[in-house]
């Protein structure tokens, strides 16, 4: 076998119908096609009640009724501290259908996943998925996923979509770490900044410094530049490809590639400017987590969808 | 084995005297659904919520399902099970009898349990 033809492995995953669009580390953690179910992927709930459990260290966790009453006075909280209370977008098995094509379906099959906002500028909506990964070594999230605005004004809607979102909530085992070192957390996260105020934007950020995982603030990539495929009527749907990939042991970016351009990300770190404090730099209750949000977000008062078929995650051991 | 999926509409929700409808739910490969209401709150005179099942074909025109209306006088818990809905599904709820506006009559959470 010459050295350009692929291992028993890369030819086993290629011939793969299922497989054959990804491209997994050793060892794949979840494959997730939405036709057999939502495969424990949630709507975003932070934390609430630890007010026993985190004596000293209370702010900010709530309890559930004090959450519900600072949310309801502060519109604007962060939606790692806002309970969700009242109504509430949760993800969902969408057939894609619409007034005009009726069912569109999935990449694969009958169903995606759906991620959709409220129809409330400003409206923030993750699917959740919390995994404990045994190994230090590289993590990789895969995903074919279309995005869209609410088709009921039978308007394109490109620019009511401000962003889509894929973030991580990631905290070291305790049991290896070096002497004498705390275990760490840290969230990397890139965001695609779609469009803001009728104009569209287009390009790729990435969480730098930030001391929230889902709410920045956002420093664009150099080479962030990207027209993803949206295309041009508000009932048809468009799949593109994205992965990106982190360093457990490292704690830093390891590459990013989306719809058949890779982006400068390697080395990259997320240090948060000021260093987190007190309960929010623990890794208490959760070590090895690696909690992976997709999610978007709406520029106006329209319902904005995120679409996801399927979520391959996988990862290295070292 | 079938697939279940419990999907929560409203959480401690306050809702006044008026009309307001959940959030569409596509529930396409579900044979059965079930509305479940719970109201943790009463308030004013004589409140009542009336919640009504609506099905849709494409998620913007909506209709009356033919099932009958829950209609919730008390806290504590009701339920609606609908077998032939389609694909999209949502709650339109309708509160009255409680105190003048803004103050809330009820304070509800409302799911959706599916099953296929």
């Amino acid at each position: 076998m010459s050295d350009s033809s692929p291992s028993l492995r890369q030819a086993l995953l290629r011939s793969d119908p299922r497989f054959s669009r990804y491209t997994p580390l050793e060892r794949i953690l979840h494959f997730d096609d939405f036709n057999t179910g939502l495969h424990g992927w949630q709507g975003y709930f932070p934390d609430y009640d630890g007010w026993e459990d985190y004596p000293g260290r209370y702010q900010p966790v709530d309890s559930v009724m004090q959450a519900v009453e600072k949310a309801r006075k502060d519109t604007a909280m962060r939606v790692d501290r806002k309970l969700p209370f009242g109504p509430r977008a949760v993800p969902m098995l969408s057939s894609l259908t619409s007034w005009d094509v009726g069912s569109a379906g999935g990449l694969t099959g009958t169903y995606a996943l759906k991620v959709p906002t409220l129809p409330v500028a400003g409206s923030k909506v993750f699917a959740q998925k919390r995994l404990g990964s045994p190994w230090r070594g590289k993590f990789r999230v895969e995903t074919w996923f279309c995005f869209k605005a609410e088709a009921s004004d039978f308007k394109l809607g490109e620019t009511d979509i401000r962003a889509l979102y894929l973030t991580f909530d990631v905290m070291d085992l305790h049991h290896v770490q070096p002497d004498g070192q705390s275990p760490r957390r840290w969230w990397p996260a890139l965001r695609y900044h779609n469009a803001e105020e009728g104009r569209l934007v287009r390009r790729w950020q990435a969480n730098i410094g930030s001391e929230g995982v889902k709410d920045g603030p956002w420093e664009y990539l150099s080479d962030g530049n990207q027209d993803l495929g949206y295309n041009r009527a508000a009932t048809k749907y468009q799949w593109n490809y994205l992965r990106f990939t982190f360093d457990l042991d490292r704690r830093e970016y390891v590459d990013f590639h989306c719809h058949g351009k890779e982006f400068d990300v390697q080395g990259r770190r997320h240090d948060p400017v000021p260093p987190l404090e007190g309960w929010r730099t623990g890794t208490d209750k959760c070590p090895g987590l690696v909690g992976t949000g997709f999610g978007i977000e709406a520029e106006n008062n329209k319902r904005c969808y995120l679409y996801l078929d399927g979520v391959v995650v996988s990862a290295t051991e070292s | 084995m079938k697939t279940i999926h419990t999907a929560p509409l409203e959480l401690l929700s306050h809702r006044a005297n008026g009309s307001f409808m959940t959030e569409p739910h596509e529930a396409g490969w579900a044979d059965e659904a079930l509305a479940v209401a719970y109201v943790r709150e009463m308030a004013g005179p004589a409140p009542l919520l009336v919640l009504r099942a609506q099905i849709s074909a494409d998620g913007a025109r909506w209709i009356d399902h033919p099932a009958s209306p829950l209609h919730v006088r008390q806290p504590g818990g009701a339920s609606l099970a609908l077998s032939q809905f389609g694909n999209w599904l949502r709650l339109a709820g309708e509160v009255s009898g409680g105190p003048p506006e803004p103050a809330s009559a009820c304070v509800i959470d409302l799911y959706w349990v599916l099953k296929g």
